[in-house]
């Protein structure tokens, strides 16, 4: 189809606005209005012809726990390492937990760690164009490490296609001096991979060789070890892990 | 109930961009009153229209640094975030949603049954030109049209579910659509220049 017909784009604008437009045909005309001014000058012609209609809705509010769903998602993320007296609230919360060994509550207590309480029926469904901020969190793996007696210390997660991993300290770390902590992938059946080195405190980034994608889909376990600081992150762990949890797929 | 002032609404969209909480906050109780009914009238059931509102607003507060330099209405810019919301989520839930509607024991059934109470798609979509000075555009489109725009628009039915709802042939229906759209777009084009 020619893009650049007025004709074609009015109509086509209408017919999105309407809301007529079949889904696939509404996925490609968000992408053609991305990429093309005179569609989305259509697009913008046929909302403000269109969408002033809805005035006429007699006006209803809705309930309470609407804003207090979208409060607690707009605050800043710095909310979740705020005061002392919140972080011991919060550790306390999660030493209660003695279940960490399901995938499933894992991701749980992470929605509710990222201070994300609601997602709408759509969050987790593909973003139907690679932009930023759709609705909710960006697809990542997460994880939380816990040790044997199911506390957590670390959260850790990587954007899908990001190399960057973000760590943020659940518990903060007192090791020996010259000693390190150093993250590792567990594949199914394979040798431990070193990912890189951990803060002790506080938050933390490494970066991958690859994106998270690469690195980390068939990867089911994260893991922790202790290591002499100036030894190269390559090789097997010199002792046991500490540390380890499900690295699980947040979409 | 008329529009919140589009100056105050355009105010207070630039400052939910600068990430100001309290002006989000009064974008949010100025606005979602209207909003939801948009959600609602298209989804039929309050808990999905209360998401849909949620996410939309979480999309606004994010997204609230690309109204600038838009020249939208505010209002328009608010609507279409949840109406389109609406409508995709409608349609992903399609079978869901009718498979409830059809069990009418459910205690939605009030909320799912909206269209019953107040004005019809049609009353309202009359009253909506009349509002705009745009009835004389109105009068230009067949019954037909007129009826097949309003519940399109309103409740959100797809060209099928027009097609079933008005009992006429698919083709037929999505040509009333598409020529009612087509002289309506040219009428209020010519008001909007006179």
């Amino acid at each position: 189809m020619n893009y650049s017909n007025p004709e074609l784009l009015a109509r086509l604008a209408a017919d999105y606005v309407l809301g007529t437009m079949p889904p696939r045909s509404r996925r490609r005309f968000e992408k053609i209005v991305l990429d093309s001014p005179a569609a989305r000058r259509a697009l913008r012609a046929a909302e403000e012809q269109l969408l002033p209609f809805a005035e006429q809705l007699p006006p209803r509010p809705p309930s309470d726990r609407v804003w207090r769903s979208i409060e607690l998602r707009v605050q800043p993320a710095s909310r979740a390492s705020a005061t002392d007296g919140a972080r011991a609230a919060t550790s306390g919360w999660w030493q209660n937990l003695v279940f960490w060994r399901s995938g499933a509550l894992v991701a749980l207590g992470l929605f509710l760690a990222l201070g994300v309480t609601q997602f709408g029926p759509r969050w987790w469904q593909p973003a139907p164009a690679q932009t930023a901020g759709m609705g909710g969190l960006a697809q990542s793996y997460v994880a939380v490490l816990s040790d044997a007696g199911q506390v957590p210390a670390f959260l850790v997660s990587a954007q899908r296609y990001q190399r960057d991993v973000h760590i943020k300290v659940l518990r903060p770390q007192t090791l020996a001096a010259g000693k390190i902590l150093r993250l590792w992938a567990l594949p199914a059946g394979g040798e431990p991979r070193a990912l890189g080195d951990l803060p002790t405190k506080d938050k933390g980034r490494l970066e991958l060789v690859a994106s998270a994608e690469d690195v980390l889909s068939k990867i089911p376990y994260l893991a922790v070890s202790i290591e002499d600081a100036g030894v190269p992150a390559a090789g097997r762990p010199s002792g046991d892990f500490i540390y380890r949890g499900p690295c699980v797929k947040l979409w | 109930m008329a529009s919140p002032d589009a100056q105050t609404l355009s105010d207070l969209i630039a400052r939910s961009a600068l990430k100001d909480q309290r002006a989000f906050k009064q974008l949010y109780d100025a606005t979602s009153a209207r909003l939801y009914p948009v959600a609602l009238r298209i989804l039929r059931r309050q808990q999905l229209a209360e998401d849909v509102l949620q996410e939309a607003f979480v999309s606004i507060w994010q997204r609230a640094d690309s109204f600038i330099g838009t020249e939208c209405h505010p209002m328009t810019w608010l609507t279409s975030i949840v109406r389109n919301r609406a409508i995709d989520t409608l349609r992903s839930q399609k079978p869901e949603v009718s498979l409830t509607r059809e069990d009418s024991e459910n205690e939605d059934d009030a909320q799912r049954e909206i269209e019953d109470e107040g004005p019809s798609p049609l009353q309202m979509l009359v009253a909506a030109a009349d509002a705009r000075q745009l009835r004389h555009c109105m009068d230009r489109l067949e019954p037909s049209q007129r009826q097949s725009i309003a519940l399109a628009f309103y409740q959100g039915l797809s060209h099928q579910e027009l097609a079933a709802h008005l009992e006429q042939p698919l083709g037929t229906v999505k040509a009333w659509v598409r020529r009612g759209l087509e002289k309506l777009g040219r009428c209020m084009q010519q008001h909007a220049a006179a």
